[in-house]
């Protein structure tokens, strides 16, 4: 009986200790600034805000306030509540309280991360600094796409002269990994992932997490230049990270067309461009993932090349179709609109009768959709134009168009929705001069759209790329310039 | 520290072990109480077992002619001397409220019985068939019809082969050594996801060097 009530002991002991409530989940965070900037200037209290993924009320502030400043800086929060994934936000306070430098994490899975080391940008707010990055090559034309949240990939793009003329393209996949902050070649398996040929003038669009579609383009190399066939699939799912995908009734040998990934189906929208004739084209077409094929939907009402596909959310965030904007000659079918509902397009009735090219266009956070810049009927323009849904089947205007909203009138601009903002970057001046200049723009309700400030980017940049990443910071890469050729510098715009 | 997987598993190995020991014991004295309980038709006691073997025996001896005793008399005779001797392992102690059988209930009983072992029949009846040579000898000597030698002839432990093929699957140290693991194992396992929500972190902040 002894013996059996000791050995319980030792059970209930042994229970204990493998349960005992001092388990401490170990993370390492790494703070990144900027290379042109101290985003500790001026700061005199760190604000730590941990996040729960899964409810954001459920939230922890740890303030920090160094006694030798910043420059050493090496500290341990300790005790904290677990939670299985969460968010770090880290705000730099002057000694009014304002928030002056700010960086947050992607969302952090603690059991995955454990033991490991995560980073987060740290910089100035509505800011454009200079991270310590770098592309693996300069390149201009390249596309971004941020299929997850930890990771934005680069594909594409071209080697470019001071002139302007374009060299060869480029095979390499760049990846830019948010939660590390380091940039690398795409890697899958045991090698770096490489396209067969370069590839300009194309299209990417995420399908999920794991796949890509990169469509059209063409490859250069010197004089000789050849149409991407058929269209491929940037798989981590398969041993085979290639794939060559069908098309139906469709020529996918074109560039300068236009793709985005219709919201909430694996599906791609595809129309217009320029076919190795230099034919300009008017047919869409949908990719659809689970089968692997590109099929014709419907004809745009005018040949299209270098305009924009735009998705556009009711209020309550429904899809309800695409605007389809610009590179049409024909000034009186300036914008088509297709419904999610639809088997066809149709163009938009507007009093605005324009050519409408190098303009960008972004998805505002509440649905809305807003073109900006661009040469109207042949003038580098300072006006951005809002898209009115509600004003489809209505007497109202559909395409707003507001004049001098941006404070320097810009082509070839990038264009990124963040929160309740807008970052226009770059592009040609009226003169078509390379622009080092980024706008904020502020959406209000309605037609109330401001200009916020005007930033300055380290270098001026056409031809590059910006997104939105999963940290909330804005990515501006590549691009070319008169004075520095073709780039391979990374910019980022903390909001 | 001991969140980690190498003091998990050693605690769980522990654990397990105790628990199928613990539980070892208890059941298989558990075991032997039902086995030896009266009133229980699935179980035989000693006294039966011996009854049906003393028959046995004394029906191979009316088949060989050689004896002229009733057989049904010399499964009464050697019943009480018997009763006392011990019987094949601890399962085999008498009951104390035995009876006499006749002849015909011995057969019966007999025929009734489940000797799963041919090796433990086989021994039985060459025991018995011993006994009732050396019972010849020293009545023929002493002229004492009662009285005889009280051999037992059985192994004194049980034959490993015999004792796996008898024993219970309960009473095998196995199954409680998996049933230990599983219990064990489902309890920490538990604990420790039911817990989680108050486990804590701890982050390391530090700035990249440039």
């Amino acid at each position: 009986m002894k013996n059996t009530l000791a050995l319980l002991c030792l059970i209930l002991l042994s229970l204990i200790c493998a349960c005992e409530d001092t388990e401490n989940l170990g993370l390492s965070l790494e703070l990144v600034t900027p290379d042109n900037q101290d985003p500790f200037e001026g700061v005199t209290q760190l604000s730590i805000e941990i996040k729960d993924a899964g409810n954001e009320d459920r939230k922890t502030t740890y303030p920090f306030h160094p006694a030798d400043g910043f420059d050493d800086l090496s500290f341990r929060l300790k005790d904290l509540d677990r939670y299985s994934s969460f968010g770090i936000e880290i705000r730099g306070e002057n000694a009014e309280g304002e928030i002056i430098s700010r960086g947050r994490s992607t969302t952090i899975n603690a059991g995955e991360m454990e033991n490991d080391v995560f980073s987060v940008y740290f910089a100035k707010v509505n800011g454009v600094s200079v991270p310590p990055l770098s592309l693996g090559k300069a390149r201009s034309g390249l596309r971004i796409v941020v299929p997850g949240d930890n990771d934005a990939v680069i594909i594409g793009g071209s080697d470019m002269n001071s002139e302007g003329t374009e060299l060869d393209t480029i095979a390499e996949v760049e990846n830019l990994s948010v939660l590390k902050y380091v940039v690398g070649n795409l890697n899958y398996g045991d090698a770096d992932l490489r396209l067969a040929s370069g590839v300009a003038e194309h299209s990417v669009s995420y399908l999920d997490s794991a796949n890509i579609l990169v469509f059209g383009g063409y490859s250069r190399i010197g004089e000789d230049v050849s149409y991407l066939d058929p269209p491929l699939v940037i798989s981590a799912n398969v041993e085979e990270y290639l794939i060559e995908t069908e098309t139906e009734n469709f020529n996918p040998q074109r560039a300068q067309h236009a793709a985005v990934p219709i919201p909430g189906m694996r599906q791609v929208f595809i129309s217009g461009g320029v076919n190795s004739n230099g034919e300009i084209l008017d047919d869409a077409a949908v990719y659809d993932d689970e089968t692997h094929t590109t099929k014709k939907v419907f004809n745009l009402k005018t040949p299209r090349r270098r305009h924009t596909h735009t998705p556009i959310f009711d209020s309550e965030g429904k899809y309800t179709g695409i605007l389809i904007c610009g590179g049409t000659e024909e000034n009186d079918k300036l914008c088509e609109w297709w419904s999610s509902d639809s088997d066809d397009s149709r163009v938009i009735e507007s009093d605005l009768h324009a050519v409408l090219e190098g303009h960008a266009s972004a998805t505002l956070s509440d649905g809305r959709a807003i073109v900006a810049g661009g040469t109207i009927n042949g003038q580098v323009s300072d006006s951005i134009m809002l898209f009115r849904m509600e004003c489809l089947e209505s007497t109202c205007e559909p395409l707003k168009l507001m004049n001098s909203v941006l404070e320097i009138a810009r082509s070839g601009a990038s264009l990124s929705s963040f929160g309740s903002g807008l970052l226009i970057c770059g592009g040609i001046d009226i003169s078509g001069n390379a622009l080092s200049s980024c706008e904020v723009l502020m959406i209000g309700e309605g037609t109330n759209i401001t200009h916020y400030s005007t930033i300055e980017m380290a270098h001026a940049r056409i031809g590059h790329a910006s997104v939105l990443l999963p940290d909330g910071n804005i990515l501006i890469a590549g691009g070319w310039n008169q004075t520095e050729g073709v780039l391979d510098s990374m910019e980022i715009y903390t909001p | 520290m001991f969140f980690s997987l190498r003091y998990t598993t050693c605690w769980l190995l522990i654990a397990s072990f105790s628990f199928s020991l613990i539980m070892h014991y208890p059941v298989r004295a558990f075991a032997e109480d039902t086995t030896a309980a009266p009133g229980d038709k699935s179980t035989v006691t000693g006294d039966e077992a011996e009854r049906a073997n003393s028959a046995e025996a004394a029906e191979e001896n009316a088949d060989s002619g050689k004896d002229s005793e009733s057989p049904a008399a010399d499964a009464e005779e050697t019943r009480p001397e018997k009763a006392s001797a011990p019987g094949e392992g601890e399962a085999l102690k008498p009951a104390g409220n035995s009876r006499k059988l006749s002849p015909e209930e011995a057969v019966k009983l007999r025929q009734s019985l489940k000797i799963k072992s041919r090796r433990k029949l086989k021994q039985t009846k060459e025991k018995d068939a011993e006994d009732s040579v050396m019972k010849r000898i020293f009545d023929a000597a002493e002229g004492k019809e009662k009285e005889r030698f009280n051999v037992d002839y059985a192994p004194s432990e049980p034959d490993p082969e015999s004792a796996d093929e008898e024993t219970p699957f309960y009473k095998h140290w196995i199954f409680w050594t998996i049933i230990g693991v599983g219990a064990v194992s489902g309890v920490v396992i538990g604990l420790k996801y039911g817990l989680s929500s108050n486990k804590t972190m701890s982050i390391d902040i530090s700035r990249r060097e440039q």
